[in-house]
């Protein structure tokens, strides 16, 4: 069994072929990679190795029920993204992990539930919504909102669209910039929170996007009545050795790679809007 | 269902008290647009004040190379129209439905009218479109954040 807590040596990152890459949007792309007994919680991340370049920590974005592919939805930044990108089917990849604070799963059972997700920030946020899925009568009402940039770069969409199909998930799409052929919402994903029908009580709510964009989400979730406490998001820093020793992806007095990066919200609130963090 | 208690069950007149909404019901009236209609132009005299019952409309603005965009979408329960508050009363975007659209639309001549002589209606009215107007301008600030960093 391949697990984060019993991981030999954490700096060693083990080799693993990729099965399927397949193109999300213009720049972003997701890598399925085989491997064996592959267990992690919703909201994890692995350190991707492109050898002889370099690595970078990526969430896992498949269904953790699924132990033997993982995929990443990795999008062209840089050096060490545009070689992950450019992997072929059965080329070979390091991959250390699981690394990282969960989405509280167990916690949240018997309340409804609420997804926020804006851009790329979709991909940590599908492992939770296939668990969510999988077992559907421990919840409550379950809402998808999710904000892209423009239509053609709204990821998963085949999968958004069966989401959508269920008669027991809501989901609502915006997209912040659309020519005459969309027939969607326009606007920041914020706009959407009128819409939400959860109970703001018994509500979890989980957040991940642009730093920005989480911020007013809970602002606006805070104002309509939500707990501050039910609500977490995933933050994104430069993570480097992912268990808290580097000290790269330091936020105040946490460590994003072994804190988080999923986050109670009460615990960051005051910090994501001190300047100089 | 009477003219009167539609708009009281809007969320923009939910809180207002019948004495006000019976006022403003006068110059008020249901409108349907079909999918595709233009409900307003860019540059047209803002002569009225939507409030959105069923549907959705896109603000669009025109542009010689990139065609229609849309700026924003507005849908059931939201005001569409803002510039019958302030001269020079011009419509700032284009309006289309996106698809069958149902409306009270309120004149915006006669609201305008009734604002200046009841002052304390016309100071709760401002109130409500100056809420609107600050969260489309919060909206537009964090778009332009978002677009930056997603």
């Amino acid at each position: 069994m391949e697990y984060g807590g019993y991981i030999a040596n954490p700096y060693i990152p083990r080799i693993y072929k990729v099965k399927n890459v397949k193109r999300e949007t213009y720049n972003t792309f997701t890598l399925d990679v085989e491997v064996n007994d592959f267990r992690f919680l919703p909201g994890q991340f692995n350190m991707l190795y492109a050898f002889g370049i370099g690595e970078v920590p990526i969430s896992i974005s498949s269904d953790p029920a699924d132990t033997h592919i993982i995929s990443h939805t990795v999008r062209r930044v840089g050096y060490v993204t545009d070689a992950i990108c450019n992997l072929k089917r059965g080329d070979s990849i390091g991959i250390r992990g699981p690394f990282g604070n969960p989405w509280p799963i167990d916690e949240c059972k018997g309340n409804d539930i609420l997804i926020v997700a804006g851009g790329l920030g979709l991909a940590p946020l599908r492992p939770l919504i296939y668990h969510l899925l999988s077992y559907r009568s421990r919840y409550g009402s379950v809402e998808l909102l999710y904000g892209a940039k423009t239509p053609k770069d709204i990821l998963y969409s085949k999968e958004i669209a069966r989401w959508r199909a269920r008669f027991d998930v809501d989901v609502y799409l915006t997209v912040d910039k659309a020519d005459s052929n969309w027939f969607g919402n326009v606007g920041v994903v914020t706009s959407l929170l009128r819409k939400v029908h959860a109970d703001p009580s018994h509500t979890y709510v989980f957040i991940c996007g642009p730093e920005i964009m989480m911020r007013f989400v809970a602002k606006g979730l805070l104002d309509m009545g939500f707990r501050s406490s039910n609500i977490f998001i995933s933050m994104e820093r430069n993570m480097k050795c992912a268990i808290g020793l580097c000290g790269h992806c330091q936020f105040g007095p946490e460590f994003v790679c072994k804190d988080g990066p999923v986050f109670n919200y009460d615990r960051v609130a005051r910090l994501l809007s001190i300047r100089e963090v | 269902m009477s003219i009167e208690d539609i708009i009281r069950r809007h969320r923009f007149f939910r809180d207002t008290s019948d004495e006000d909404v019976m006022s403003i019901a006068v110059y008020a009236n249901e409108v349907t647009f079909n999918k595709d209609e233009l409900i307003f132009r860019e540059g047209d005299k803002a002569d009225s004040l939507y409030l959105i019952t069923y549907g959705k409309v896109s603000l669009e603005l025109s542009t010689a190379h990139r065609g229609r965009v849309i700026i924003q979408t507005i849908d059931k329960d939201d005001v569409l129209g803002v510039s019958w508050v302030s001269p020079p009363y011009r419509w700032q975007f284009d309006a289309r439905a996106l698809m069958l659209t149902r409306a009270i639309r309120i004149d915006a001549y006669n609201l305008r009218r009734l604002c200046d002589e009841n002052n304390a209606l016309g100071y709760r009215l401002m109130k409500k479109m100056i809420d609107v107007v600050i969260k489309r301008m919060q909206a537009v600030r964090l778009q332009l954040l978002e677009i930056e960093e997603m």
